[in-house]
């Protein structure tokens, strides 16, 4: 395995500047932090005075959300520059970015859209792939995304691709369950099909966050991934399910709309903690940071 | 091809007028969480960088300022603290905000702060420094200033008016006079700094950052009423307006 030996196997946070001062009162026991890497992409401030001093007590994971890897136009060599500033300034444990895309000719659409599964795409994401992990220096973790629609052209389900462009590529994987659940149910998969074929030998970290409900036109249940509340039940077996077939994974609660207070956090941190002990309970689990 | 799909996709994102993009199997109710994702998340990266605009024109009329502004200028980068640049531009020409004459300098100014915040750290000097520089160079001397610094002067008197809701989340403006100001916005440590200059001390101070010698910037503004040289440089010392003293002999 080729990812990060450094990420303590444990439960992790998003790291919200609102939640600083309570955490460094509170010095809680917490696994990692991690923090959106275009947040830390100015050149000085209080952002990169935050982030030094929490990452003299935490290991810090930087998740990129601007890259667009999944875009068929060619990566922004200088958002790509700046990525590995933030890296090479930061030293994350984990390193990350999205199967998804979000800029075309030049417009920055802010939102992770979704990218069809194709012999064209493939090719495109790997050498995308390629182009971070050579330029960055350094293996990133791929992050399953969380989607809407479909596409009418597919030579790949979802599971396959990214199981193509590890085997390509060689980067980590970022198993998110939330979004697994979120397309599952807005596509009519089988979520733990899914979990059960995922690569989860080369799963650098997970990542379980909440999601809200809509409607679509039928009246069936569509789920957009809100990241705006607490881990559903379904969301939290699915963690279960993979912590039970690999329990040594770095996991993390993502939460960035509708924040809570930190205790609010930390006890979603806590829940996390205990599935990681109970998937764990035969072995030591060490902080390895 | 994919880059075909993306170009329709971006233009339905775009426009909801236009159908669900070709090569996307999708109900409307399912495209449109795309469609509001974007322009929503817009919207509101707008509302964090521009608080106070907010709160002058009140949610409802922002909300719908915002999307006219998102419909018709997309980041053109994936760094959120960028965005915005041209926004008082827009609230200048946007005919809806136009009775609130001040609002696209209120605008200007909160840029120039979220600037100031993000700008490069640099560890100012103090007044002292000037006790180095042998008398006979002084007037040869220029300042480099510090990386955060950004002067700005308006009809309006936006600083006050921005420093009002600073301290209340409505403040009664009701005092303010319709009166010119200039604003001094720094950085010297981790807080951004808002202060008014006079006539004067702008002129110096604006002088002195486009690497004026301190001669040369005297001889230029000493017909200025109030023009007092050491009283200014007094006041950007302390504000940790400038970083080194550069003799040039």
């Amino acid at each position: 395995m080729t990812i990060s030996q450094t990420a303590p196997l444990r439960a992790g946070a998003s790291f919200k500047a609102d939640h600083f001062a309570d955490i460094l009162e509170a010095k809680p026991d917490v696994g990692f932090f991690e923090v959106h890497a275009e947040n830390y992409m100015g050149a000085g401030g209080p952002p990169h005075a935050q982030l030094e001093r929490l990452r003299s007590d935490y290991p810090i994971s930087v998740h990129g959300v601007g890259l667009s890897i999944g875009g068929a136009d060619g990566l922004d060599t200088d958002h790509l520059d700046r990525l590995k500033r933030v890296v090479d300034r930061y030293r994350p444990a984990l390193f990350s970015e999205h199967l998804a895309w979000s800029t075309h000719q030049g417009a920055y659409l802010n939102d992770l859209l979704a990218v069809p599964y194709t012999d064209e795409t493939l090719k495109i994401v790997a050498e995308h792939v390629d182009q971070v992990q050579s330029h960055v220096g350094r293996t990133m973790l791929l992050e399953n995304p969380s989607t809407y629609i479909k596409f009418a052209e597919n030579d790949f389900d979802e599971v396959a691709f990214i199981a193509e462009v590890q085997k390509r590529t060689g980067c980590g994987l970022l198993l998110d369950v939330n979004n697994v659940y979120v397309s599952a149910v807005n596509h009519g998969w089988d979520a733990q099909d899914y979990i059960a074929r995922f690569p989860l030998d080369h799963v650098g970290e997970i990542h379980v966050a909440g999601h809200a409900a809509s409607e679509d036109a039928d009246g069936s249940v569509l789920l957009i991934d809100a990241h705006n509340g607490v881990a559903s039940d379904p969301v939290m077996a699915l963690l279960t399910q993979a912590l039970t077939q690999r329990s040594d994974i770095p996991t993390l609660i993502e939460w960035d709309n509708d924040l809570p207070d930190w205790p609010g956090l930390y006890r979603e941190v806590d829940k996390i903690s205990a599935v990681l002990r109970g998937t764990n309970s035969d072995q030591e689990i060490t902080d390895v940071a | 091809m994919w880059h075909d799909i993306q170009s329709d996709f971006s233009a339905s994102i775009a426009d909801a007028a236009l159908p669900t993009p070709h090569g996307v199997v999708a109900t409307t109710e399912r495209f449109n969480i795309y469609r509001n994702n974007v322009a929503v998340s817009l919207s509101e990266a707008l509302g964090q960088t521009f608080p106070v605009v907010k709160v002058l024109v009140g949610e409802e009329f922002f909300a719908g300022m915002t999307q006219v502004y998102v419909q018709q200028n997309k980041p053109t980068s994936p760094l959120l603290m960028e965005y915005g640049d041209t926004f008082s531009d827009f609230v200048e020409t946007f005919p809806p905000a136009a009775s609130i004459a001040y609002l696209a300098d209120v605008a200007a100014l909160e840029f120039a702060w979220l600037r100031a915040y993000h700008a490069a750290d640099a560890d100012p000097v103090a007044i002292d420094v000037l006790a180095t520089v042998p008398e006979d160079t002084l007037d040869t001397i220029t300042f480099r200033m510090h990386p955060s610094l950004i002067l700005m002067s308006s009809d309006w008197p936006v600083a006050s008016i921005w420093h009002a809701h600073q301290e209340s989340a409505a403040p009664d403006l009701s005092n303010l006079t319709a009166t010119p100001e200039n604003i001094m916005i720094v950085r010297p440590a981790l807080d951004v700094k808002t202060a008014g200059l006079s006539e004067a001390s702008y002129a110096f101070a604006d002088a002195l950052m486009t690497g004026m010698s301190l001669g040369a910037a005297c001889e230029a503004l000493e017909d200025i009423d109030g023009f007092d040289p050491s009283q200014h440089l007094t006041e950007l010392f302390l504000a940790g307006a400038i970083t080194d003293v550069i003799t040039n002999i």
